[in-house]
């Protein structure tokens, strides 16, 4: 491989992951713009509608006032690490988009990718980008979102820990204890769907739900799913580690400025991303309802559903105790999770 | 295997170890362990055993990991704490093994790393590895299992001691008769 060639590899996935990381940002950014609107509704108040047409760019001024406010680093705060835990908690909630399979993919586009590699690189370059739009359909892409969604914990961690504040470490502690308990219900419920089609790539567990979405034969593994979803992301009813009425903040009451921004967006970033894997994993994925054909559109309006299902639920129901967390996620959500999953390998030997 | 990275992946593993035993805060040193779990992930991935890499980050970096650093924090260090031993004896024992055990290790790579299997056909994906477990080795991966779960049992064994239930209790009664007297 000459220079030239190395250069225009990078350079293609370099486009690729530059195109997904705005998309997504700007995603994240109307999140924020809809969840306080929403919630104002259910609140019966108005929200910000006043920054633009239905107050479209309050997210951006938002940003804008972050970036100019005083940038504060508490006494006896870890010189490396405080700063570092922003950036550790945003990384991972960005990489995990990497392997999630968008829309079919565009012929145009694809021909002409495969005819420049093909050009300049003399290389057949693997068809799976032709089938679906994604960074990296690659062979473990179940295994990989799980991993990166792993990897999550240690910003919220590491910000709370890092601080010096005895409400920052309780609210890490609680966090890195909450995502670990749930983490393994989430990871049974997924084992079932990887049961189910027998492969760990995304493309293709999307393409086998064509006729029939896996939320058909796998509703309790998609409730379990939901509320590790929930937990997972920090999201209410499961908020603790940012329960106002205990810790102030949690993890994030030292940050300001960027670092809180970073701490914000790594939280709705990761709220998109675990939407898109399970509309990947339960609600087919790019693939319309009843055979309506298959658009990014389709994947974009179920994803914005779960989104929507976040949201309400933190407009609906309040917060968990603490012992009442715990014992829901040992006691009822992981016997139920193993219960699925014998009952999947049941049914798997049976009817096959 | 890639050369091209296996070597400054190497270099970065034995860097991120060395970070690991020398850095002063215990919390730093569980860092860097997760950072040398990472780039084994990485050696794994140069390997073709791409499931055995993601396995590695979600398994040690994602779980264990954190495990660690929830008790490192939990228990009481303080910062000016140097965790550094003054005593003759246990340094010249301790350079003493560590350097017989490279010179073991050293030799055994030597000899071994030319006829080296390839790793990518059996391990790459979770077919070739379930094959390994379930067919060819399917007994010692159950012996391997039995004794995880024995270790399990032992260690839940040992944390309910019959003097801590005690002890527990009576600290349940203290706190009761203390609400009954306030």
């Amino acid at each position: 491989m000459t220079i030239f060639e190395g250069f225009f590899l990078v350079a293609l996935i370099g486009i690729k992951v530059g195109v997904m990381v705005v998309c997504v940002m700007l995603c994240m950014a109307m999140m924020t713009l809809v969840e306080r609107r929403f919630l104002a509704f259910m609140q019966c108040r108005l929200g910000p509608n006043q920054v633009g047409y239905f107050g479209i760019l309050q997210p951006f001024a938002d940003g804008l006032k972050n970036l100019f406010k005083e940038d504060f680093t508490p006494a006896g705060a870890d010189k490396i690490l405080y700063p570092l835990a922003p950036i550790i908690a945003l990384i991972p909630a960005l990489t995990a988009f990497a392997v999630i399979p968008f829309g079919p993919g565009i012929p145009e586009v694809a021909n002409l990718l495969l005819m420049l590699e093909d050009k300049l690189l003399g290389v057949k370059s693997d068809l799976s980008s032709v089938v679906t739009l994604t960074a990296g359909d690659i062979n473990v892409g179940v295994l990989f979102f799980m991993a990166v969604v792993a990897m999550e914990i240690y910003g919220v961690f590491l910000g709370g820990w890092s601080s010096n504040s005895k409400y920052s470490l309780l609210g890490g502690l609680r966090a890195s204890a909450q995502m670990i308990s749930y983490e393994l219900s989430m990871t049974l419920s997924v084992l079932s769907i990887v049961m189910i089609s027998g492969t760990l790539r995304l493309g293709d567990i999307v393409h086998m739900q064509e006729r029939g979405w896996f939320i058909i034969i796998q509703p309790i593994g998609f409730v379990i799913f939901l509320i590790c979803m929930l937990a997972e992301t920090n999201r209410s009813p499961f908020d603790l580690p940012e329960a106002e009425s205990e810790l102030v903040a949690g993890f994030h009451t030292e940050y300001s400025s960027l670092k809180f921004a970073m701490f914000f967006m790594a939280e709705y970033v990761a709220m998109i991303g675990i939407s898109s894997f399970c509309t990947t994993l339960y609600l087919g994925g790019f693939n319309g309802p009843f055979g309506l054909g298959s658009s990014i559109l389709w994947f974009g309006m179920k994803t914005f559903l779960l989104l929507f299902f976040f949201i309400h639920v933190r407009a609906t129901l309040p917060r968990f105790r603490y012992d009442q967390l715990m014992d829901f996620g040992w006691k009822t959500l992981l016997p139920l999770s193993l219960l699925n999953l014998m009952l999947t390998g049941f049914f798997l030997t049976v009817f096959r | 295997m890639n050369i091209l990275l296996f070597y400054p992946l190497s270099a970065l593993i034995i860097i991120l170890s060395l970070g690991v035993i020398l850095a002063t805060n215990p919390v730093h040193s569980a860092l860097l362990l997760v950072g040398a779990m990472v780039a084994i992930a990485g050696v794994f991935l140069c390997l073709n055993c791409e499931f055995l890499a993601m396995l590695q980050i979600f398994i040690y970096a994602g779980a264990i990991m954190v495990l660690f650093l929830f008790i490192v924090t939990t228990i009481d260090t303080r910062k000016d704490e140097k965790f550094v031993s003054s005593a003759k004896f246990s340094q010249a024992s301790g350079i003493l093994l560590s350097g017989s055990m490279f010179f073991l290790f050293f030799f055994l790579a030597l000899q071994f790393v030319q006829h080296l299997p390839d790793t990518g056909r059996w391990l790459g994906d979770a077919k070739g590895l379930g094959e390994l477990f379930l067919k060819s080795y399917s007994l010692p991966f159950e012996v391997v299992t039995l004794v995880l779960l024995t270790a399990m049992a032992g260690v839940i064994v040992m944390s309910h001691d019959p003097l801590y239930r005690r002890r527990s209790k009576e600290a349940s009664k203290q706190i009761l008769s203390g609400g009954n007297k306030a």
